[in-house]
């Protein structure tokens, strides 16, 4: 692959990453934003702390539960960053890299695993 | 359990426009005025201004990487490489918050804004100071080299455009142990404090491995989104967040960082800074005096 077209592939991957970034803190602050207001007016006194099972799952009312999912949206665009360079790295054919960044990714993964069960 | 109001939401959400607006102003934002503000205001468990902390870090360093995604002095193969040890300490830092004392970790917050205030107070004396250039990092603001710079394929080196020397500086990047055990205290700093860790790694790259100071500091930008991603994960997990505490403050803090870099241009940063260090000092005294136990009005 000759050296421009590495460039121009880069250049596309940080504007699709650019995108990415944005789109996922949009969605995110309205998520919060809609949660909170949600949460008001409907008048309950209090907020609870979520976890993952309760975020996507069970008895959880719906303005706690846009703002939780709000903030895992916000989470992901971290995560979002990771694997876009995975796929950067594997199209430049850099190979150790790409195994670092999937390295990252796993742990990331892992993070999610570890807290539940402590 | 939180009692909430519309005034809650406001106050939650003005902690998080001081924050934002002090990270853009001088870069020292997050973590260091959002648990003590918390904490000591609002009689917080710590561990959930941390979560909540953690979120702040997350939303401020994708909102950087928004705008200077691309612009090219961030090394993003040294940054992930360094990552694999800060994640795992983010991971450490946040189940060592789940099973430790909140004193105990008041305590540790408190020594840490202690070291922050002086690191910052000796940054003003030097010209460039590394701690002011940290702190940039928090904020988000990494300085754009008007040419930018490169990263080399298939190893930890790359250059960029130095324009007092007229040309592009190469660089490699060497002891990667030193830098990876120091990277891991970075991160378990951050999931223990709730910081972005910004002032450990920098310096990290800088000087343990030789890494050009504009350099580093927009790789640890870059890097500070993944390791709090790390550990908040691991308090999610752990029932620790406060969704409707983390949403308020972080709508708080964009408006705050937006509000911060129009007013940058004209704002005294120097005595913003001085400000900042006398309250980091006060409140670093009541976190301690908290951590012990007595309650300071």
């Amino acid at each position: 692959m000759s050296a421009e077209s590495m460039d121009s592939m880069e250049a596309r991957s940080h504007r699709i990453v650019k995108i990415l970034l944005r789109s996922g803190l949009l969605v995110a602050a309205a998520l919060m934003l809609a949660g909170v207001v949600v949460k008001l007016a409907s008048g309950d006194d209090l907020a609870l702390a979520v976890s993952f099972d309760r975020m996507f799952g069970g008895n959880i009312d719906i303005g706690d539960r846009l703002m939780s999912i709000g903030v895992f949206v916000l989470a992901l665009t971290p995560v979002a960053r990771v694997i876009a360079l995975i796929a950067l790295w594997t199209l430049q054919r850099d190979r150790r890299f790409a195994i670092t960044a999937t390295v990252v990714l796993a742990i990331l993964c892992l993070s999610v695993v570890v807290g539940h069960a402590g | 359990m939180l009692e909430i109001g519309s005034v809650d939401v406001l106050l939650f959400a003005v902690v998080g426009i001081f924050a934002g607006a002090l990270g853009s102003l001088v870069g020292i934002g997050g973590g260091l005025i959002v648990v003590p503000a918390l904490v000591l205001i609002f009689d917080i468990d710590i561990r959930y201004a941390v979560s909540t902390s953690l979120v702040a870090v997350v939303a401020t360093s994708s909102a950087a990487g928004s705008v200077y995604v691309g612009s090219g002095l961030a090394n993003m193969r040294l940054g992930m490489t360094l990552e694999i040890a800060t994640t795992v300490g983010g991971i450490s830092g946040g189940l060592l918050a789940t099973t430790i004392s909140p004193s105990v970790l008041a305590g540790i917050f408190a020594g840490l804004m202690v070291l922050t205030a002086a690191l910052q107070a000796r940054g003003m004396w030097t010209s460039r100071g590394a701690a002011a250039v940290a702190g940039k990092t928090a904020a988000g603001g990494s300085e754009k080299s008007a040419a930018g710079g490169y990263e080399e394929r298939g190893k930890l080196a790359g250059g960029y455009f130095d324009q007092a020397q007229g040309g592009f500086v190469h660089y490699e990047a060497t002891h990667l142990p030193a830098g990876a055990g120091i990277s891991y205290g970075a991160g378990v700093a951050s999931g223990l404090l709730g910081i972005g860790g910004g002032f450990l790694k920098v310096p990290a790259m800088n000087l343990a491995m030789g890494v050009p100071i504009k350099v580093a500091a927009a790789t640890g930008n870059f890097m500070v989104g993944v390791t709090a991603v790390s550990s908040l994960f691991v308090y999610i997990a752990s029932g620790l967040v406060h969704p409707f505490l983390a949403a308020s403050v972080t709508l708080g803090i964009v408006v705050g960082a937006l509000a911060g870099t129009v007013a940058a241009a004209r704002a005294p940063t120097n005595i913003v800074k001085l400000v900042l260090v006398v309250i980091i000092l006060l409140a670093g005294a009541q976190m301690l005096l908290k951590a012990i136990g007595i309650d300071v009005g």
